[in-house]
C-alpha cells in the first residue's frame, strides 16, 4: 500500500507540476517531492 | 400492479432530469421530498384497488426503514468537529504551517501539491468544509489575491483541482463518507468491509483523477471557453514586482485543536482503544475542543453544514419510497433487459450503470448514492447473481468514486460552483474536466486498485485475490498516459473560438469513456474478449450522455438562464 501510494503521488505531483507549468527540473522534482509526501500521508490514514 | 415501479420511477426521473436543467428552481431537496409524497400517493392507490387497506398501513414502516442513521449521525458529528477547528482558528494553524512547508527545500510546487491533496488526506465528511476554509488562501496566489505569485492560468489549475481533490474526498471519509453506505453493503459478504474496504481504491483514483484534472484545465477548458474566467493578470508593470506577503497568525488555541482533530481522526480510524463508533469518538474530541481551546458550543454547531446532511435525508427518503413501491424492482428490470442486449450484455450494462452520478450529477453524491447502491448490490448474488462477491466489490469501488465526484460537476449547488466562484468563472467551466476524469480516470483506476490490491487485503484468507503491485502501477501509467495523450492532441486541435473545438472535447469523451469501460469490464470479467467489447460500448454511450451535457459555451448559456423566458 506504501509503495502504490508513493508512486501515484510522485506520478500526480509531475502532472500537476508539469499543468501548473512549473517545468524546469528542479520544479517537476519538487513536484515529485510533494506528491511523494502526498501519497505517503495518504498510505498512513488507509486501512492496511 | 406491474406498472406502479415504472411509474414511480418515471416520476422520480423526471423530477430529477428536470430540477437539472432548470426547469424546475427548487432545492434538490425539496424536489426529492416532492418525489417521496408521489410515489408514496400513486403507490398507496396501488396497493389499496390490489390488496387492501393493511398493504397502505405498511408502506410508512417500509419506506422509513430506508433510512440509514449511520452515516447521517457520522456526518454530523464530522462536521461538528470541523466547527471546532475553525472557531478555535485552527485552519490559520493550518495556513502557517503550509507558509513553512512553501520555504522548505519541497518549495511552492510541492506545497501546492501537497496542498491540491490535502482534502483528500484529511478526508472530511464533506468536501466544502475545507474547501470554504483554504479557497480564500488559494486566491491570494493570484494578482488580485495580492501575492501575484501565481499567472492567471496556473491559478485556475490550482484552484480546479484542489476543488476537484475536495469535492471527491467526502468519498474515502471514515466519518460519514459517500463510500460507507455501500461499505455497509459489501459487509454482506466481507466482514471487515466497514473498516473502510472502498476507502483506498477511491484515494488512489481521486489523487491521479485531481492531476488529470489539472491538466484538462490548463490544455482543454481554458481553450474552450477564453473568456469566461474574469480573473485578471497582473499588469506587465507589476508583474516583475514582489509583493509582500500579509503574515498570517494563529492562536495557540489553532494549534490545540489541530492536534485534537489530527488525534481524533487517526482514533476514529485505526480504533487503537478498541472497536467503538465513530460518531462517539468524534463526539469526544469536540468536548476536549471546548475544554481545552474554551470554544462555545456553538462554535461546534456552526461547522454542521446543512445541505449534504438534508441531501442525505431527502435522498434516503426518496430511496426508500422507490423501495416501497417497487421503483428499485423497475430499474432492475430495466437494467436487467439492457444486459438482453447483445451489443451489451452484463459489461456494457454495467459500464453505463457506474457513470450514471456522473451523467447525473446533483448537489451530494449521497441522494443518488443512497438510492442507487441497493440496486447496485441487488446485481450480485443477493438477487440477480450477474456477479459474485468479488466482483460486486470491483464494481462498487468504481461506481463510488464516479458517484462521490459527482458534487463536483453538479449545477445544482455543486461543490465546484465554490471552485468556479472564487476563480471568477461562470457556471460550468469546470465541468469538462471534472466529468472526464471521473469517467475516464478514475472509475477504471478504482475497479484495478480493488481487483489487484484491496480484495486480497480485506479477504487475504482467498488464494483467488491477488496483490499485483506491477500490475496497478502499469494500469496506472496506461491509464493516465492515454487519457493525457488525448489531452494534448484534442489541445493542438483546437482552433481560436472554433464551434468545432466542443465536438473535439466530445470526440474525446467517447474515446476515453469507450477505454474506461473495456478496462472495468476487463477489471470484473477478466481477459473475455466479448465482454471487454461490451464494455467499450457501454462506456461509449454513457460518455456520450456525459460529453453532450458539457455546456457548449458559458456566457451565452448562463446568460438564457438569467433571463429566463427559454425555460
Amino acid at each position: 500500500m506504501w509503495i502504490v501510494f508513493a508512486f501515484v503521488g510522485i506520478l500526480s505531483g509531475v502532472i500537476i507540476a508539469w499543468a501548473l507549468d512549473m517545468n524546469s527540473p528542479k520544479e517537476i522534482f519538487q513536484g515529485a517531492l510533494g506528491g511523494l509526501i502526498a501519497g505517503i500521508l495518504m498510505s498512513a490514514m488507509l486501512p492496511h | 400492479m406491474e406498472y406502479l415501479g415504472y411509474i414511480n420511477l418515471g416520476i422520480f426521473l423526471a423530477l430529477m432530469l428536470s430540477t437539472l436543467f432548470g426547469y424546475i428552481r427548487t432545492p434538490v431537496q425539496t424536489v426529492l421530498v416532492i418525489s417521496t409524497i408521489l410515489c408514496l400517493i400513486v403507490g398507496a392507490i396501488f396497493k389499496y384497488a390490489a390488496y387492501g387497506i393493511d398493504a397502505v398501513l405498511l408502506m410508512p414502516n417500509e419506506f422509513l426503514g430506508g433510512i440509514i442513521l449511520h452515516p447521517i449521525t457520522a456526518l454530523l458529528t464530522g462536521l461538528f468537529l470541523a466547527g471546532g477547528l475553525k472557531a478555535s482558528g485552527g485552519f490559520d494553524a493550518l495556513k502557517v504551517l503550509l507558509r513553512f512547508l512553501r520555504r522548505s527545500p519541497i518549495g511552492l510546487v510541492g506545497t501546492l501539491v501537497i496542498l491540491i491533496n490535502l482534502p483528500v488526506i484529511s478526508s472530511l465528511p464533506c468536501g466544502r468544509i475545507l474547501a470554504a476554509a483554504l479557497l480564500p488562501l488559494l486566491f491570494t496566489f493570484g494578482f488580485e489575491g495580492g501575492l501575484g505569485i501565481l499567472t492567471k492560468s496556473q491559478l485556475i489549475v490550482l484552484i480546479g483541482a484542489f476543488t476537484r481533490n475536495a469535492m471527491g474526498s467526502c468519498g474515502p471519509s471514515p466519518i460519514g463518507g459517500v463510500g460507507q453506505i455501500a461499505e455497509g453493503f459489501l459487509g454482506s459478504f466481507f466482514a471487515t468491509a466497514s473498516d473502510g474496504i472502498l476507502r483506498a481504491p477511491q484515494a488512489f483514483s481521486l489523487m491521479l483523477g485531481t492531476a488529470v484534472v489539472a491538466l484538462f484545465l490548463k490544455l482543454i477548458s481554458q481553450k474552450i471557453y477564453p473568456n469566461d474566467v474574469s480573473l485578471r493578470e497582473a499588469p506587465d508593470a507589476m508583474a516583475a514586482q514582489k509583493f509582500a506577503e500579509p503574515e498570517i497568525k494563529a492562536p495557540i488555541e489553532g494549534y490545540l485543536a489541530l492536534v485534537i482533530f489530527v488525534i481524533s481522526l487517526l482514533t476514529a480510524i485505526f480504533q487503537p482503544l478498541g472497536k467503538m463508533p465513530v460518531q462517539s469518538v468524534l463526539v469526544a474530541g469536540a468536548l476536549l475542543m471546548v475544554i481545552v481551546c474554551r470554544i462555545r458550543l456553538n462554535d461546534l454547531l456552526e461547522g454542521i453544514i446543512l445541505l449534504p446532511v438534508t441531501a442525505m435525508a431527502a435522498g434516503f427518503l426518496a430511496a426508500g419510497a422507490l423501495a416501497a413501491t417497487d421503483g428499485f424492482k423497475a430499474l432492475g428490470q430495466i437494467l436487467n433487459s439492457l444486459v438482453g442486449v447483445q451489443f451489451l450484455g452484463v459489461a456494457g450494462m454495467l459500464a453505463i450503470f457506474v457513470q450514471f452520478q456522473t451523467i447525473l450529477p446533483l448537489s451530494c453524491a449521497r441522494i443518488l448514492t443512497a438510492a442507487l447502491v441497493p440496486v447496485l448490490y441487488l446485481f450480485g448474488p443477493a438477487q440477480f447473481d450477474f456477479l459474485n462477491w468479488s466482483q460486486l466489490a470491483i464494481v462498487m469501488a468504481a461506481y463510488i468514486i464516479n458517484a462521490t465526484t459527482s458534487c463536483g460537476p453538479s449545477p445544482l449547488g455543486g461543490g465546484g460552483m465554490m471552485g468556479e466562484g472564487t476563480m471568477r468563472a461562470e457556471t460550468g467551466f469546470i465541468k469538462g474536466a471534472y466529468t472526464f476524469a471521473s469517467m475516464a480516470i478514475m472509475a477504471p483506476m478504482a475497479a484495478i486498485f480493488m481487483k489487484f490490491l484491496n480484495l486480497s487485503i480485506f479477504q487475504p484468507s482467498d488464494p483467488r485475490f491477488l496483490q499485483d503491485i506491477k500490475m496497478i502501477a502499469a494500469f496506472a501509467i496506461l491509464i493516465a498516459g492515454v487519457n493525457i495523450l488525448l489531452l494534448v492532441a484534442g489541445s493542438k486541435l483546437f482552433n481560436k473560438e472554433s464551434p468545432n473545438n466542443y465536438y473535439i472535447q466530445v470526440f474525446g469523451f467517447l474515446l476515453g469513456g469507450s477505454i474506461s469501460g473495456a478496462i472495468l469490464a476487463f477489471a470484473v470479467f477478466e481477459i473475455d474478449a466479448v465482454k471487454i467489447a461490451q464494455g467499450a460500448v457501454g462506456g461509449f454511450i454513457a460518455a456520450a450522455l456525459i460529453g453532450f451535457m458539457v455546456p457548449r459555451s458559458l456566457s451565452k448559456r448562463m446568460t438564457s438562464t438569467l433571463s429566463g423566458p427559454e425555460l
